[in-house]
């Protein structure tokens, strides 16, 4: 099938503001939109810039707004993009070029909540226990990668770059209901701060864009729940 | 202008081997890690299954075991001292990732849970065990996350999207540093250090059908390959029997694991002929090799050149369960459920055995006398140690890069404090200027992506699961035409920033280079092992290659030295599953 | 100034779930009570100025037609804020209710619409 790349622009080194081109590839309906991006950068126009790696969904590298929807552009496939494909970069983080955002403003919020297990009480011998249910109990947030398509598909983000966003509270989560760890109430201060989980406004545009289908505002929910009871 | 660092230990990648390298120099050294992906991205995160290790939290199970199938898998090639070492390493390990916080599935008591996979068996091979410790299907996403995790609450120091150009080897022949391009900026970065650890990961984009990144484009190796210094064993690369037809995304061996079956056009469990004892969970070079005869008899799905995995018996809990991710890969790309539709697959591009070869602390050996490159390091797919020999089981790439990138990571620090910096040669970044130069002013018409493309059709037809001297001729030809090509290849993009058509090129001219020594020792090789199966001699030969491939390029023309295989307990037999 | 346009745009051509457009009509609805508030505190304080200027607000202009339909407008915008702001106020205390946001909203808008019709019906009846 023949299908139209309208695809946002913008070369730091040329460009004061960024502009749309237009390309016509042809495509499998089962291709993905990283397919036809790599059509025009390897056959048409080798100067588009995007970032990409292992091409089906687990590495986070190509998160972008596809038909105004934040997407990994290795999860949808041609054929429910119909005639037209839009792809923008991620709003809400520095634009570097083309479809390639700053995204150290994303990682060290991520880094702010202390991502990583707290507990000194290591047994002397084999692994702590933990139950399959209080496994399951923070499943859901072990699958996060990091894509940022969550927290740049936030207006709360949009409107307040300070806001902690919900990839973040995510992985805060994965620690605050570990039972194993032990830094939940440190975790919950720094999230009780005022661009921190009180932002979110249950907007579920997180839900919607996360690729790792990750129930992002009932994590959010939880946390704020968390921190009325421990705080 | 060239930015200078001075450091102690460079670590070059950030995936599972890179990380915990860094990890455990960071203990002893001042480290710094250079990755040309967030370290999030590494394609550690993409393993699925499980890590090995004879826990026996649910069967009895020993290291014992471990190691003997480890040795049986690897077709005898495998250096049996080093496997005796990761194999008996593997539970503590495996235990320390669980102190560090991966959250690894659990059983019933509540210790880490484990499920069989091939290849794996009890007792010297008489059936399969659960061995392979796993995080639902997302095992490496929880080894890769936890890793980075621990790398940032120890305040590792990480330049994210620098990508390493060129080895530095001071006047005495000690590794003194890398030169980096920074992605984003455009410039070029010295670090001088005292200790270098290649963790670059594999190369698996040579072929056309892979389960590997876009990124995975061995640019380690090849930059040891231009020093002069040898690669081990480039003939055994690992065709992974279950990839999705035609996109070779990988289908975890666990499906096989939890009970899925492969079956033909005529809906028959054929495994159960060419391996009666292990069936779907014999070693993947023996599946990948039975789905390709299938097909070659004309039992391919609609006479097509792939079969069906059929996991539709296992229920919809199950698979929910224990396989999420495959279940989501199957309706994003394929449109099916895989609790009532079988999988489509085919044999796909996964995992190179060979690499850097080293010793059991990652030092990097200079030849097949075992001399080494003092402060040189290489961990993880990108070395050879050898653990994996020919053929390498499922659940002991993770085992692999966490073992040894933990020693390689000790070894530096200890390395770092009992020596200074080594003396710098002068302008030791001009190799690296002048390729950016040359590419961003060559003038010719070719194209990266279409040099590429016919490497990776050609290396698919003629050094894939099957090989003989003819083909592997034919692909020779091909890529040394293609060789003298990519010198000319130019670029759209002369920019500074965020050129990454600037670096397909130089990723391309690595994996060409890799394709030419990939190709030259499977033709030189003239048996079947493992992995390497030569339709011309079909039969191993221990007689005359019980032993490893050092390939080197000295002057351009390829040079071959060869190294016993360590045997310590187990002698080669017959290889039966 | 320059952000706040991004912002908007990014608002406007986002294409969020039901949530997204329950959050923006409630910003929406939201900043239409408060000026409606300030007009209401402006006009009372317009007995200050005589009784010619406040009857002639309350008895001329607040009841003509133009004004009756922002008036319609006005219910529209404290039901939907009032309800909408029980959604949220529901789900962040029943997170696990999330699941069924997008049926959520939609009962919301039901509700809301069916009691916005008599409403409207008894408010433009002197002027229809």
């Amino acid at each position: 099938m023949r299908v139209k790349m309208r695809i946002r622009r913008f070369n730091p080194e040329k460009d004061s503001k960024p502009w749309w081109g237009e390309y016509e590839v042809e495509v499998e309906p089962t291709d993905r939109v990283l397919d036809a991006l790599h059509q025009v950068k390897w056959y048409q126009d080798g100067t588009l810039t995007l970032r990409r790696s292992c091409a089906h969904g687990i590495c986070g590298s190509d998160a972008m707004v596809i038909n105004g929807r934040n997407a990994l552009a290795c999860k949808v496939l041609m054929r429910d993009v119909g005639k037209v494909c839009v792809v923008e970069p991620l709003r809400g983080l520095p634009l570097i070029k083309d479809l390639v955002v700053d995204m150290e403003p994303f990682f060290a919020k991520y880094r702010a909540v202390m991502p990583w297990l707290v507990n000194d009480e290591i047994p002397d011998h084999g692994e702590r226990l933990q139950s399959p249910e209080a496994r399951e109990r923070y499943d859901d947030t072990t699958k996060c990668i990091l894509c940022a398509a969550c927290t740049t598909s936030c207006p709360s983000f949009w409107a307040n770059e300070h806001y902690i966003g919900p990839a973040a509270i995510v992985q805060a989560h994965r620690f605050i209901f570990d039972d194993r760890d032990r830094a939940a109430v440190e975790r919950l201060r720094i999230l009780n701060d005022r661009d921190g989980v009180w932002r979110c406004r249950t907007v579920f545009n997180c839900v919607q864009a996360c690729p790792r289908e990750i129930d992002v505002t009932k994590a959010i929910g939880e946390v704020k729940l968390a921190i009325l009871e421990a705080l | 202008m060239v930015r200078t660092h001075r450091t102690e230990t460079v670590v070059v990648g950030a995936g599972g081997a890179g990380l915990m390298a860094a990890l455990y120099a960071s203990r002893g050294s001042q480290t710094v890690v250079l990755s040309k992906l967030y370290p999030t991205r590494s394609h550690t995160g993409t393993a699925q299954g499980g890590i090995g290790a004879a826990l026996g939290n649910i069967e009895e199970d020993h290291p014992e075991w471990h190691t003997f199938d480890t040795v049986k898998g690897s077709d005898y090639l495998a250096d049996q001292d080093a496997v005796e070492r990761m194999c008996y390493e593997a539970p503590e390990i495996v235990y320390e990732l669980e102190h560090m916080g991966l959250p690894f599935s659990r059983t019933p008591e509540g210790k880490i849970n484990q499920r069989p996979f091939g290849g794996h068996a009890a007792e010297f091979g008489k059936r399969p065990v659960p061995r392979a410790c796993f995080a639902a299907d997302r095992t490496g996403h929880m080894i890769l996350q936890t890793l980075y995790q621990q790398c940032l609450k120890h305040r590792v120091k990480f330049y994210d999207e620098f990508h390493v150009l060129d080895l530095v080897l001071s006047p005495d022949g000690r590794a003194a540093g890398v030169v980096a391009y920074d992605i984003d900026q455009g410039e070029l970065h010295l670090f001088h250090a005292k200790a270098v650890i290649f963790a670059t990961g594999g190369f698996g984009r040579i072929w056309q059908i892979t389960s590997n990144a876009h990124s995975l484009t061995g640019d380690g190796p090849a930059i040891l390959l231009q020093k002069g210094l040898p690669l081990e064993d480039m003939e055994f690369f690992q065709f992974h029997p279950t990839g999705i037809y035609k996109m070779g995304i990988l289908i975890t061996e666990a499906v096989r694991g939890e009970g899925g079956v492969l079956r033909n056009d005529q809906g028959e469990r054929f495994m159960e002929r060419y391996a009666p004892t292990m069936k779907d969970l014999a070693s993947r070079d023996v599946v990948s090799r039975a789905i390709y005869l299938e097909v070659k008899a004309g039992r391919g799905i609609g006479g097509k050149n792939y079969v069906h995995l059929d996991a539709t018996h296992l229920g919809r809990e199950k698979i929910e369960e224990r396989l999420p991710d495959i279940a989501d890969f199957c309706r994003t790309y394929l449109g099916i459920d895989p609790a009532e539709q079988p999988i489509p697959v085919q044999p796909t591009a996964h995992y190179a055995m060979g690499g850097i070869p080293t010793d059991v602390e990652g030092r990097v050996r200079r030849n097949a006398a075992g001399d080494l490159v003092p402060g040189l390091y290489a961990a993880g797919e990108v070395a050879c140690v050898s653990v994996h020999g020919a053929n390498r089981l499922g659940t002991n790439s993770l085992l692999d890069i966490v073992v040894f990138g933990k020693h390689a990571g000790q070894d530096a620090a200890r390395f770092c404090q009992q020596n200074d910096w080594p003396e710098l040669p002068e302008e030791t970044w001009q190799p690296s200027q002048a390729t950016i130069e040359r590419i961003l002013n060559n003038t010719g018409e070719d194209n990266a992506a279409r040099i590429r493309d016919e490497m990776q059709a050609v290396m698919m037809d003629h050094v894939g699961v099957f090989r003989t001297a003819e083909g592997i001729q034919k692909a020779l030809e091909k890529i040394h035409e293609l060789q003298e090509r990519v010198r000319h290849v130019t670029v759209s993009d002369k920019g500074k920033r965020f050129n990454t058509e600037l670096l397909e090129a130089i990723e391309l001219r690595n994996l060409l280079e890799l394709a030419e020594v990939t190709a030259q020792s499977a033709l030189n090789r003239t048996e079947s092992r493992g992995a390497h199966y030569r339709e011309d001699f079909q039969q191993r030969d221990d007689e005359h290659w019980l032993k490893h491939t050092f390939v080197r390029k000295e002057d351009g023309q390829i040079r071959f030295e060869y190294r016993p295989v360590v045997i310590t307990k187990y002698q080669p037999q017959e290889r039966k599953y | 100034m320059g952000a706040l346009v991004e912002t908007l745009r990014y608002v406007i051509s986002y294409r969020g779930t039901e949530g997204h457009w329950a959050w923006l009509l409630h910003r929406l609805s939201g900043l239409g009570i408060a000026l409606f508030l300030s007009m209401h505190i402006i006009s009372i304080f317009s007995v200050g100025l005589g009784p010619r200027v406040y009857n002639f607000l309350h008895e001329v202009l607040y009841v003509s037609a133009p004004a009756k339909v922002l008036e319609v407008f006005l219910i529209f915008g404290v039901l939907f804020h009032a309800a909408n702001g029980m959604r949220i106020i529901v789900i962040d205390f029943f997170p696990g209710l999330g699941k069924y946001q997008r049926t959520i909203v939609r009962i919301e808008l039901l509700v809301v619409i069916l009691v916005f019709i008599p409403a409207a019906i008894i408010t433009l009846q002197g002027v229809l």
